[in-house]
């Protein structure tokens, strides 16, 4: 990691953001859906549809990234709380990715579309929840660095 | 006194018997009892008055269904029915959304298409278009199966011109639907109807015997009690003449009825084919996929004898087991109740959102959509299968199908949709329909005398306001003297088939049928003319109007027109469209995504036809789908535009998710790597 140069940094830093902030956008696009009477529909499933490729892409380049940083293993710097919740998040996002793409091909019936749609919204909750997860290891390990 | 308590003692007896003989109660059983087997239905007929009908007698009246039916099976259970009681249709169509198809006035020579609904419901009502209960029988029981239709509903305006004495009423016709005898025949109902010969009709239709004579040229002084006038064979009251070889030695008939009604009956009334040749729609026909795999209507609209038929709407009675769901699904997923054959759909790669924002309809009904709606004729509206020397069918009212509408409850439905055209005066912001009797000759007269059409609106001649004479349309309803001389006019015209049988007129019975020319459009001038004439009339209280394709006519003080488009009174009625049902492979999306997402795809951008009774110069002809849609075109062409880039996109996400798979292997092997050398 610390081999690398600025450009490599401000990259993984880009995807870094890219990631989050089409998380958040997904994830708030989803939960108006969910709370709305109209559902998912219109400019706003446009919206999510486009910003669930970005998010897809970008996730795949992050875990290439940073894939490394956070290995399972005793010997990284990482909280382990951190690494935890990246392999988590990319687990849980490759599954949401993969079910609604399948859901674009003309291979699963009425009762495996719904299906696959349950498996992304399900997804789509456990990246919410990871994803506060990982911003609760960010700020206390803020903290920690600043007590000392 | 004593005379007088036995008058009074006759007269309630009188009465009690005239209530008893009303809706009595069936004398005979006739509860199912298990057997699967039919009743054979050979039973004596009764008239109007309960009395059996003997074909030896000298003048025999014609058997009530009421009394005939009614001696076994409950009379007023069955009135009940959708068909028969415009609340109970009304009550039937409360489960949102649902609208039913509407009645169309139609006046040709007018340019009149007039949507209505007989029921309290949304929508203009008999009365709102100048029908009284007489006059909506006598214009529209060619295509009903009799009832309480013929009840003055409450709030109509009185009617003196009610003959429903010398008529009598338009009992239910049980034969209409139940009858599988070929020789059951709903276009002589029709004719009958036609001739006011209500208490007659059924008897015709049946074939059981025949009926002479036409209850429309009865004065209305007629009494049926009163011996006949023999010197005047002209104004002679209807007979019928029984077939004697249908009834048995104990004056019994055979009614080859059934319970369950063979698709044949109810096409009479519910037929629906793309306007244009018909006998090029007819050689291209496609069947109902239901009917083509051997079913029949009845065999998902069902009934019990409250005859509350099952609609097929989910929210309605009966829907969550037959309608599309509840046959093809199930009930709340109970396999138990998915119908023996009913295919379960496969929809293949189709996101789970369609079937919440589409009803299955819309993907499976009706015509395909194409660049622009098809015209439809339905057999209500355009008064299909009535035969004779006169051209019944019409080719007002224009529909138009499939429109596809979003509805109340956010779902997506296809629709036939009828743009109303009408004469109409405007108070505010409202507009009124005029009622057709009295402004019929008077537009008819400016409409045919108007000037050539390059001549200004108000250059033209003031056209003449007496309208003393009745149009030949509206003659054709009261008169069959007028109707006889105005034939061809009656052609146009509701109830047209007034016309006395060649031997009565002295026309040779070898004279050519009249040939139907096709419906002449009204132009600007003609609807200038119009307007200019109701306004100098003195007829109408406020601006006379013309609606007609989305848009209101009226006339500037300079004597031009002047349109307004979408206004309310001049919007489309539409109601569902359920049939014909396409099979799978020629549903919407059976050849992907793009049979609707796409840019320019009929689906969003068709234009929904403005067809109507006239031909304005500048109005619009068409709007596109996408307002019916509540979508806005942006929104309709950028989805187009994402499902042509949507192979890629499909790529791009399967690449991703391939890349992020190899991640999370290649670090479970790393971890298991590291694990093993731990160990």
């Amino acid at each position: 990691m610390n081999s690398c140069g600025p450009f490599a940094v401000w990259i993984r830093r880009l995807l870094y953001l890219a990631v989050a902030a089409s998380a958040l956008l997904l994830g708030a696009s989803g939960a108006y859906a969910l709370f709305s009477d109209s559902g998912l529909r219109g400019y706003l499933l446009m919206a999510h549809t486009s910003l669930g490729g970005l998010f897809a892409v970008t996730l795949a380049l992050f875990a290439v990234c940073y894939g490394e940083r956070f290995r399972l293993v005793p010997d990284t710097p990482v909280h382990v709380g951190q690494r935890i919740c990246f392999w988590l998040f990319l687990v849980l996002g490759a599954t949401s990715a993969l079910s609604v793409s399948l859901c674009m091909l003309p291979l699963a019936g009425t009762h495996g579309q719904h299906l696959l749609v349950a498996t992304h919204r399900y997804c789509g909750y456990g990246i919410a929840l990871t994803g506060l997860a990982h911003l609760y290891f960010v700020v206390s390990s803020k903290k920690t660095s600043c007590n000392a | 006194m004593n005379a007088n308590k036995t008058l009074i003692a006759i007269g309630i007896a009188g009465m009690m018997v005239a209530c008893a003989a009303h809706a009595a109660p069936p004398r005979k059983h006739a509860d199912m009892d298990g057997s699967r087997s039919p009743a054979v239905h050979h039973i004596p007929l009764y008239d109007d008055e309960g009395d059996p009908i003997l074909p030896t007698d000298n003048a025999p009246q014609p058997f009530s269904l009421q009394n005939t039916c009614g001696d076994c099976h409950n009379y007023k259970t069955i009135s009940g029915g959708f068909h028969f009681s415009p609340e109970a249709a009304a009550q039937a169509r409360r489960y949102d959304p649902y609208r039913g198809e509407p009645w169309v006035l139609v006046d040709e020579a007018t340019g009149t298409q007039l949507p209505f609904v007989n029921g309290p419901e949304k929508g203009l009502a008999p009365a709102d278009v100048g029908l009284t209960a007489w006059e909506f029988t006598k214009r529209f029981a060619r295509h009903m199966p009799g009832g309480a239709v013929y009840e003055a509903a409450p709030g109509a305006p009185p009617d003196r011109n009610a003959r429903w004495e010398i008529s009598g009423t338009l009992d239910i016709n049980c034969l209409a639907c139940h009858n599988v005898d070929r020789e059951q025949n709903q276009s002589e109902y029709a004719i009958q109807c036609a001739r006011e010969n209500f208490r007659w009709a059924a008897t015709a239709a049946s074939w059981l015997g025949t009926v002479d004579n036409m209850a429309s040229r009865l004065p209305d002084t007629y009494d049926r009690y009163v011996s006949p006038n023999l010197d005047n064979a002209w104004t002679a009251a209807p007979t019928v003449a029984y077939r004697k070889e249908k009834f048995d030695a104990k004056n019994r008939v055979f009614f080859d009825v059934r319970r369950q009604v063979p698709a044949e009956r109810c096409y009479f009334c519910h037929s629906a084919s793309l306007a244009g040749d018909p006998a090029e729609a007819r050689w291209n026909a496609q069947k109902d996929v239901h009917m083509a795999a051997g079913m029949t209507c009845t065999d998902c609209h069902r009934n019990k004898l409250d005859h509350q038929i099952v609609t097929g709407r989910e929210k309605a009675p009966g829907g969550d087991m037959y309608s599309c769901r509840g046959c093809h699904y199930g009930t709340g997923g109970d396999s138990a109740i998915v119908k023996p054959r009913a295919p379960h759909p496969k929809h293949k790669g189709f996101p789970p959102l369609h079937f919440e924002k589409l009803s299955c309809t819309a993907c499976h009904s009706g015509p395909q959509p194409g660049d622009e709606t098809h015209a439809v004729r339905t057999s209500r509206a355009n008064r299909f299968g009535i035969h004779g020397r006169a051209h019944w069918d019409t080719d007002l009212p224009y529909i138009q199908a499939p429109v596809f509408e979003r509805q109340s409850d956010g779902s997506i439905m296809p629709m036939y949709a009828v743009w109303p055209a009408f004469w109409g005066v405007k108070k505010g912001d409202a507009v009124k329909p005029l009622p057709l009797d009295r402004i019929s000759a008077l537009v008819t007269q400016a409409i045919t005398t108007s000037v050539p059409q390059d001549a200004p609106a108000k250059d033209l001649p003031a056209p003449e306001t007496d309208n003393a004479a009745q149009a030949p349309s509206e003659s054709a309803d009261a008169d069959a003297t007028a109707a006889e001389s105005a034939a061809d006019a009656a052609v146009a015209s509701e109830n047209s088939e007034t016309l006395a049988p060649p031997e009565a007129t002295g026309e040779p019975l070898e004279a050519e049928p009249p040939v139907k020319e096709p419906y002449t459009p009204l132009t600007d001038l003609q609807i200038a003319a119009a307007l200019l004439a109701l306004a100098s009339s003195g007829e109408v209280d406020g601006a006379p109007v013309y609606v007609c394709s989305g848009n209101e006519y009226a006339l500037n003080a300079d004597g031009t027109l002047t349109v307004a488009a979408d206004t309310p009174a001049a919007a489309p009625y539409r109601w569902q469209l359920g049939h014909d049902v396409r099979p799978a492979s020629q549903a919407l999306g059976a050849g992907g995504c793009t049979d609707c997402h796409a840019i320019r795809s009929p689906f969003y951008f068709a234009t929904v036809s403005l067809q109507g009774p006239a031909v304005a110069g500048s109005a619009p002809t068409g709007i596109p789908m996408h307002r019916f849609l509540k979508e806005s075109p942006a929104f309709a062409t950028l989805w187009g535009l994402e499902f042509q880039v949507r192979p890629l996109f499909k790529l791009v996400m399967f690449a991703a998710c391939a890349l992020m798979a190899s991640v999370l292997a290649l670090y479970a092997f790393k971890s298991l790597a590291y694990l093993m050398k731990k160990m």
